[in-house]
């Protein structure tokens, strides 16, 4: 680049110079793609030793009067390359990091590092799930003993001293008045003979049956219960209730029919089926080509256990209905054998 | 129980019904029909048909060509290569469209070259055998048999093979269901169609007096037998039963042995009053006894076994000896054999509970011991003798004497119930009149007035189990039908439905533990000492010891409520190592019981949480790390505390106690490497065990204060202390935060180093210091003053120096 200097009286020429700097650093600048280079340009012309400081430096030459308008126009055109510098320097910073980014590009597609988490078992789940539904229409949550009176699972629920559940053979005993519950109903006993109506309650927990282990059989199985008794409770309330459950629970499409049942806490009883959850209620192997699956038992709480818990039956009255979590639970994953819940098989587990 | 269309139509007319209809009529109103046996149900358009004309076939040396009366009055053509068919035979005909078992359908086409319109059927082709049919098993056409023949007759109505045989379950609390006409009664009623009982004709008088010099009847038990009938035939014939007896029998699933006792179990399902006939000539003294057992009476009974009898158990007796387990099974010394001359036919009823009891105990639960143990009608006792009585004179088996001995210790009046219509339609959410209620009871017979709104009823003793107006609701309930029920929701004052504290807790230390990697087990509650002894326990280890035993286990390694959850856990780590998963994370809530020292209170029961780590990655401090970060999680007093020390199927250098204040609240630990190769568990593992019960109630439920957030700088120190190789990490940690001063705010070990350079017999332990003022920025000198404070006083607590 050629060296410029100010000459009296040589004002046009001046400008004509300056425009000349200001292009050839534009286009020097525009070859240039080396943050380095950019720098060494912009000392080489804005720099202590640059040519611009030149100029400015030979301004002395210039005449007094002329001397603002050349300063101003110097000015002018040294704000103008530095800014056009700055500018160049962010592309090429830009342009730069890009570069580096693309260099850094990882391949997506490898897996990540697990961070482990486990799951609930899917008894829990299901447990949960049902759970949550009745906590939602106001019931509560009873928990009581795995080991409980006789009198509280057999006789206060209206099942006399005769009846065969209570046979050694189909009821653990740790003595005869000690019993491994059979159902969680005796939860129900105490939450009536500790709280006064209105009651509205859900008790799941942990059953035994004196039931030789197969597929569909386990001595050791849950059940969640409920129970609610106030004024004026009908069967109609209990459809409806169990109605709402079924649909919450499986969907609005499911529909329910009633069979009546026979248990002897609960008159009339009435076993709920629903339609089949595989096939829609056509028929398949699930159904057993019935298109109904059996979901629960329930009925009108008799009124000798009422009064055996000093609730007037006159006075109130109340439903109650029991799942097997376990048998809710093999249906709702296809699970075929009840063993496979208490084996906790790992690759069993991370399943649900 | 089995129940044959066919039987159920003798009583009520079931024309125009399908099975399918019963099914769902019946189930619908309680008594449920499991399912339809229907085995000759596919078989259609086979018909009785005549051969009138046999030519041979031009193209064949061994087909005939066959001209067919099927009963169109047209001649068919069928083309047979069976032998045994001769002009002038009945024979079954599978006509055009016609279907056989297996679904094999028949259509008409050509055999080289002559039309066939069907097939002449086998036997075999039918699915029948010999015992169905005399000449089914013949190889060739089955030849009808007999002179009573019309053409087009279906033939499985010809055959009596048109069974439909339906299978009840009826509710335990209607035992007059396990009888055909006990299902008939219901089917009556809800197709609204007349029951016919079998008319019985008078079969002589009936006498109280059971004192005679032919017979006397003495009831000893008379808890136990509430009414003992009997009446002698004399006279007796013994050969086979009618052909259409047996066939009622086969089909519900009976043995046919001889008219006089296919007659009792005839009459038991036609009636459900199980009966038994007894070799009069055997009965010492023409005197029966129903008592108790003696202590280890011998006994053996029709199935050939000998049986030692107790004093529970009700037996029928002669003056020397026992001839029947009463309710159960009959003697083999007064079995009817064919030499049977005379009989005495018992109709009775026994104690249910008593039945069920001794059938149980001697393992012989037989068609009569479930009848009675599910209650008997009183009423039907007499009416079901008669019957017996009736059907012997008819098959000219015996001669029925003129007396009917009856010894009733039970009242036969019958009850009356009285139910509000009112509180009924309340229950049921209906609104019946009391009329149709009514016409509801009496279509179910039980004989039924309205007084003033309140139902009359008149209880038949087949009914046993009306009690009270419930009962009376339940009946109206499932004849208008479940489903008719509308649906509605609770009405009433708001409950707040809600989880307790505790159960919100368990929620969370369940979604707690998943996201720390543990999936949840779940495990059987029950264990035994074989179990414990895997576990290395002492023969006095209060686990053990003070285990709660189940009185009738399911063997001895089932006979023990579990003390603790790790028995399960131990179990869930060897089935999966076992399976060669390398490593997994596992946690379980759950009950465990001991025995109540205060034997008027339940055997206590503690809800616990285990954890279980195993694999390469996992050591103590990892299990540690999961129990710090749940108890941070809860919310558990900072104060809550970890030393060494534990059960002894930990590793004895790496277990620990957890406590909050006083209160011991868990342990943890390596488990011993003797318990592992006990359970074959190939690496260590890892077992934090916690009561929720101790834990969970001193967790903070306190609404938390929030604190404002440091505006002054800290200042972080760290400080590695040479230490005495057996000083514990923790407790120097302690005391260094005692005497760090006020701004100290936190101590944590980062470096723990063991070596040669810095002597064995010492390790250095480092720990960073947090330091932060709430008021000022900390200058160093403060801090410095606090490491000297602290140096001074581990110097002399545990002869720490400064590395």
């Amino acid at each position: 680049m050629k060296k410029y200097f100010f000459k009296r009286g040589k004002i046009m020429d001046l400008k004509e110079q300056l425009q000349d700097i200001v292009d050839q650093i534009t286009q020097a600048a525009e070859q240039i793609d080396a943050l380095d280079e950019l720098e060494a340009l912009r000392i080489k012309v804005l720099g202590k030793k640059g040519d611009l400081t030149e100029i400015l430096r030979s301004m002395k030459d210039v005449l007094p009067e002329e001397r603002p308008m050349v300063g101003a126009k110097v000015n002018e055109i040294r704000e103008q390359v530095t800014e056009f510098l700055q500018e160049r320097r962010y592309v090429l910073q830009r342009k730069q990091k890009m570069q580096q980014l693309g260099q850094e590009k990882i391949d997506v597609t490898e897996p990540g590092a697990i961070q482990p988490i486990g799951k609930l078992h899917p008894l829990t789940q299901t447990m949960l799930e049902i759970r949550d539904i009745f906590v939602g229409m106001g019931f509560e949550v009873k928990e009581g003993p795995e080991i409980e009176w006789s009198k509280y699972n057999f006789d206060m629920l209206n099942i006399p001293p005769t009846h065969p559940s209570r046979d050694m053979q189909d009821s653990f005993y740790i003595q005869s008045d000690t019993v491994l519950r059979t159902h969680t109903s005796p939860v129900q006993i105490r939450t009536m003979l500790e709280q006064k109506p209105p009651i509205r309650m859900i008790c799941p927990g942990r059953v035994f049956r004196s039931d030789d282990v197969d597929a569909t059989h386990s001595p050791i199985f849950n059940q969640i219960e409920g129970l609610v008794i106030d004024r004026g409770v009908t069967m109609g309330d209990l459809i409806g209730v169990l109605e709402v459950f079924a649909k919450e629970f499986y969907g609005d499409k499911i529909k329910l029919k009633l069979r009546p049942s026979y248990f002897p806490f609960t008159e009339p009883s009435t076993e709920i089926d629903i339609s089949c959850t595989v096939c829609g209620g056509k028929g398949c192997r699930v159904c057993k080509d019935t298109g109904w699956i059996e979901l629960l038992g329930s009925g009108m709480v008799h009124p000798n256990v009422l009064r055996g818990v000093g609730i007037d039956p006159e006075e109130y009255s109340g439903f109650a209905f029991g799942f097997g979590v376990d048998r809710i639970t093999n249906m709702k994953y296809g699970i075929t054998d009840i063993r496979l819940l208490y084996e906790d098989d790992l690759r069993f587990l991370k399943q649900f | 129980m089995k129940a044959p269309m066919s039987w159920l139509a003798d009583y009520v007319d079931l024309t125009d019904v399908t099975p399918k209809q019963i099914q769902d009529i019946l189930t619908l109103r309680g008594l449920e029909i499991t399912s339809i046996d229907d085995v000759y149900g596919e078989i259609s358009n086979v018909v009785v048909a005549r051969v009138e004309k046999m030519t041979v076939h031009p193209d064949s040396d061994h087909m005939f060509i066959c001209q067919m009366d099927v009963g169109s009055g047209e001649p068919l053509q069928i083309v047979t290569g069976a032998q045994n068919v001769s002009e002038g035979d009945w024979v079954p005909a599978a006509l055009h469209g016609a279907t056989l078992p297996g679904g094999v359908k028949i259509k008409k086409g050509k055999l080289r070259g002559e039309v066939s319109n069907g097939m002449l059927c086998s036997g075999e082709e039918l699915l029948l055998q010999e015992g169905d049919y005399p000449t089914a098993g013949v190889d060739g056409i089955m030849i009808l048999q007999g002179d009573d023949f019309v053409a087009g007759v279906d033939i499985k109505e010809f055959l009596g093979i048109n069974e439909v045989v339906f299978e009840a379950e009826p509710t335990p609390n209607r035992p007059d269901c396990l009888s055909i006409i006990g299902i008939a009664r219901e089917l009556s009623a809800a197709l609204d169609r007349e029951l016919h009982l079998p008319e019985i004709a008078n079969v002589g008088e009936l006498v109280e007096d059971v004192h005679s010099n032919t017979l006397s009847i003495d009831i000893e038990a008379g808890d136990l037998c509430s009414r003992y009938m009997a009446r002698l035939l004399n006279d007796i014939k013994i050969e086979p039963s009618p052909e259409w007896m047996q066939r009622k029998l086969k089909a519900v699933g009976l043995n046919t042995i001889n008219n006089i006792v296919d007659i009792t179990n005839f009459v038991m399902m036609e009636y459900g009053q199980p009966m038994h006939a007894f070799d009069f000539d055997g009965v010492e003294g023409n005197h029966i006894i129903v008592r108790r057992a003696k202590g280890e009476e011998v006994l053996t009974t029709l199935d050939e076994k000998e049986r030692t009898l107790n004093e529970s158990m009700l037996v029928i007796a002669d003056e020397k000896k026992a001839i029947a387990l009463a309710g159960v099974m009959g003697g083999e010394n007064l079995e009817i054999t064919d030499q049977t001359k005379t009989v005495l036919l018992e109709s009775a009823v026994f104690d249910g509970y008593n039945v069920r009891q001794t059938a149980k105990t001697l393992g012989m639960s037989s068609d009569a011991s479930t009848r009675f143990s599910k209650g008997l009608d009183i009423e039907g006792t007499k009416i079901a003798l008669l019957r017996a009585c009736q059907l012997i004179q008819d098959m000219n088996a015996g001669a029925v004497q003129g007396q009917t001995y009856d010894v009733c210790c039970a009242d036969l009046t019958r009850r009356i119930l009285r139910a509000r219509v009112e509180k009924i339609n309340q229950i049921l959410a209906l609104s019946l009149s009391a009329q149709e209620m009514a016409a509801i009871l009496n279509s179910l017979f039980m004989p039924t007035i309205v007084e003033d709104q309140i139902l009359v009823v008149e209880i038949p003793h087949f009914r046993e189990d009306m009690e009270g107006e419930a009962d009376v609701a339940e009946e109206v309930a499932r004849v208008i039908g479940h489903n008719n029920i509308q649906p509605t929701l609770m009405r009433g004052d708001l409950v707040r439905g809600r989880l307790t504290k505790q159960q919100k807790q368990l929620d969370r230390i369940r979604y707690d533990l998943c996201g720390l990697g543990a999936y949840e087990s779940i495990t059987y509650a029950f264990t035994g000492n074989s179990e414990y002894d895997q576990m290395q326990l002492s023969q006095d280890d209060p686990l053990r010891v003070e285990s709660v035993k189940i009185a009738n286990p399911f063997g001895e390694d089932n006979a023990l409520m579990r003390t603790t959850l790790v028995v399960g856990m131990l179990n869930v780590i060897a089935t999966n190592a076992k399976r060669r998963i390398p490593d997994f994370r596992f946690f379980e809530i759950g009950y465990v019981h001991r025995k109540n020292p205060n034997p008027e209170e339940l055997p206590t029961q503690t809800q616990m949480l285990c954890i279980a780590c195993y694999g390469p990655q996992e050591d103590f401090y990892t299990l540690k790390g999961m129990v710090e970060s749940l108890l941070s999680s809860l919310d558990a007093p900072a104060s809550w505390s970890c030393t060494a020390g534990g059960d002894e199927y930990y590793h004895p250098g790496r277990k620990a106690l957890f406590s909050i204040g006083r209160e011991q609240i868990g342990q943890m630990g390596e488990v011993h490497p003797d318990v592992c190769s006990a359970y074959g568990i190939p690496k260590r593992a890892y077992i934090a065990e916690i009561s929720l019960d101790a834990l969970l109630p001193l967790c903070a439920t306190k609404v938390k204060k929030f604190k404002s957030l440091p505006r002054y700088p800290a200042i972080d120190r760290d400080l590695a202390l040479i230490v005495p190789v057996e000083t514990e990490a923790g407790a120097l940690a302690e005391m260094i935060k005692r005497n760090g001063g006020k701004y100290l705010q936190n101590v944590n070990l980062f470096d723990v180093y063991h070596g040669e350079n810095i002597g064995l017999d010492v390790k250095s332990l480092a720990y960073s210091l947090h330091y932060q003022a709430d008021d000022h920025t900390l200058k160093d000198e403060e801090v410095n003053q606090s490491i000297q404070e602290i140096l001074k006083s581990v110097e002399k607590g545990f002869s720490a120096k400064i590395r």
